[in-house]
């Protein structure tokens, strides 16, 4: 495997982004408009509310600097409309959870909005407070329509995604030991996907297969296909890897009837989907791709119980739905403790979503240091992923819990591929279907 | 995007699932790349039954290459002949459509292909 060749190389890439950095750029980005609009996102991510209902007319065209405007606008009207609206659809005790929390939020956004480079949020250590503050209406997800859940999605992931691509990819880049067994196990040939591909890190993790990635931002597709596909030599290219394009998971090129292959990975993506209906459907979808009876699913969530973790959710003190921040790092620091951290960083790898290092002039351009952009994520409780699996039409083959993951391993069910084998009878081609 | 990618990619379009008109999607005003990559034999091999011989060979002759033999060739075949494998290896690993659309036979929606990245979000009135 030239897995460790191919990941020294991006360290060095790491390296030379780190040192080329120039930090008057960063300090000019801090007035510039989208630095702007990143305060008024730090201050109202706490409006987290930020309430699906709210987003109604967005449309996928918009840019984050429009969305968080408009986050603001609404800021204030949020704080009085969340709680009566949001309430009566809470589920039992978490009610009063957000109820708390919208109180708590209320005084933070009261406070005068501090320049992001200046935000408390700009700290590393402020992360995991923020992200407590940052509850999400979790109640509400699934009262939302399907439009509405997309275009909170588009709102609270897509274009936060988007803009961080390049400062979350400068983060991601070993893969996880567990996914990466999963890949090894694969029989040579294997034809699968990785479904939220990121930057591509498992692209090139097995040889002997093949992998083709997709992702919904299409700056972190760039970046996969610049890491795996186009920047590799003869030396380092792993034949097998590819990227097809920014596709949606619910609406995936892939499968159907017609072609179907041998694996799908999900790592870390259904999670982002905002009601239990469409996580459902994310997983459906998954199934659909890979062979009845051989094909596997590989599908990875961030659990709810992660109370070791830094930010210490846990079973019956926070809300499976969360908004949790990425603060953009600010890039004042010397040399020696970016290194520090960075090395940190790699070693927090695998226990948490948010980083604070920053990168790149292109991430600086996207927002200011200190910035802060909110996901959306459904932490997952116990069970709860294996059901969904199951209600999706997979058959569970394993599951566990890995690091603050939940992790299902999964085929479609048997009756699904009598249905299926029904249908391909009815085609000519001499498509090839062998197991 | 490399050529084997297109030989397992369809229409994202739901309705366009069951029809067989869905795949291949069809290249048109595609600009190629050729990549130079070492050739990875067994992968080759391995990858050989999972390949839709029909679909490559529709893509193939789109893409201005030769036509293919009708028939894939068999795994020995490939093994003892250095040019089969070579040229099988020239078209799906180191051929990549950078520019262009993907066009689906069903629906005629045309995905655009951009710096080799495809966009398969679809709009709104195909969802």
């Amino acid at each position: 495997m030239g897995c460790a060749g191919t990941e020294s190389g991006m360290e060095r890439r790491l390296d030379r982004s780190e040192s080329s950095d120039d930090p008057s750029k960063l300090s000019a980005s801090n007035g510039s408009p989208s630095a702007v609009a990143a305060t008024a996102t730090a201050a109202a991510g706490a409006a987290v509310g930020s309430s699906p209902r709210e987003a109604v007319t967005l449309t996928g065209e918009q840019t984050a600097h429009q969305q968080n405007q408009r986050e603001g606008q609404h800021q204030r009207q949020l704080m009085h409309d969340i709680v009566p609206n949001n309430s009566p659809a809470s589920t039992g005790s978490h009610g009063t959870a957000i109820r708390e929390r919208q109180d708590h939020v209320s005084s933070t956004t009261g406070a005068p909005t501090n320049h992001p480079g200046s935000s408390p949020n700009a700290d590393a250590g402020a992360d995991a407070d923020s992200a407590i503050a940052a509850a999400a209406a979790a109640a509400s997800a699934s009262a939302m329509d399907t439009n509405a859940a997309e275009s909170y999605e588009q709102q609270h992931v897509h274009s936060v995604y988007e803009t961080i691509a390049s400062h979350f990819s400068s983060t991601r880049y070993k893969p996880w030991p567990f996914v990466a067994s999963f890949l090894a196990s694969l029989p040579p040939g294997s034809v699968g996907l990785d479904v939220g591909c990121g930057n591509g890190k498992y692209l090139d993790v097995n040889r002997d297969i093949v992998i083709i990635g997709s992702d919904r931002s299409a700056n972190l597709a760039r970046l996969a296909r610049d890491l795996k596909v186009k920047g590799t030599t003869t030396a380092t290219a792993t034949n097998g890897a590819d990227v097809a394009g920014v596709a949606d998971g619910l609406a995936l090129p892939f499968g159907g009837a017609r072609r179907r292959v041998d694996f799908a990975i999900c790592i870390a993506v259904v999670h982002h989907l905002s009601t239990r209906e469409r996580r459902v459907e994310g997983v459906r979808a998954l199934l659909d791709c890979v062979r009845p009876r051989s094909g596997k699913i590989l599908v990875y969530v961030w659990a709810l119980e992660q109370g070791t973790s830094r930010r210490g959710w846990d079973e019956g003190t926070a809300d499976q739905d969360q908004l949790v921040p990425w603060v953009m790092k600010s890039n004042n620091n010397n040399k020696k403790s970016k290194k520090q951290k960075a090395k940190e960083q790699e070693e927090r790898e695998q226990e948490e979503q948010a980083s604070n290092k920053k990168e790149n002039d292109e991430a600086a351009a996207n927002g200011g240091a200190g910035a802060t952009y909110q996901r959306y994520y459904h932490l997952y409780r116990k069970g709860e992923l294996e059901e969904d699996v199951q209600v999706a039409g997979g058959e569970i083959l394993g599951s566990g819990y890995e690091k603050d993951n939940w992790w299902v391993i999964a085929s479609p069910k048997e009756e699904e591929e009598g249905e299926e084998e029904g249908k391909r009878e009815g085609y000519t081609s001499p498509s090839i279907e062998a197991r | 995007m490399k050529v084997l990618s297109l030989n397992f990619l369809t229409c994202a379009v739901k309705a366009c699932k069951s029809s067989s008109n869905s795949y291949p999607l069809h290249p048109k005003d595609a600009e190629l790349v050729q990549d130079d990559l070492e050739v990875n034999a067994q992968l080759l091999l391995n990858l050989l039954p999972r390949i839709d011989w029909t679909a490559l060979s529709t893509t193939a002759t789109e893409l201005g290459f030769p036509a293919l033999p009708p028939q894939a060739p068999s795994v020995e075949e490939l093994q003892s002949d250095e040019k089969k494998l070579r040229d099988l290896h020239n078209l799906l690993m180191e051929t990549q459509i950078m520019e262009g659309k993907l066009v689906c036979a069903n629906c005629g929606h045309e995905y655009a292909v951009r710096e080799g990245i495809a966009n398969f979000l679809l709009p709104s009135h195909l969802v």
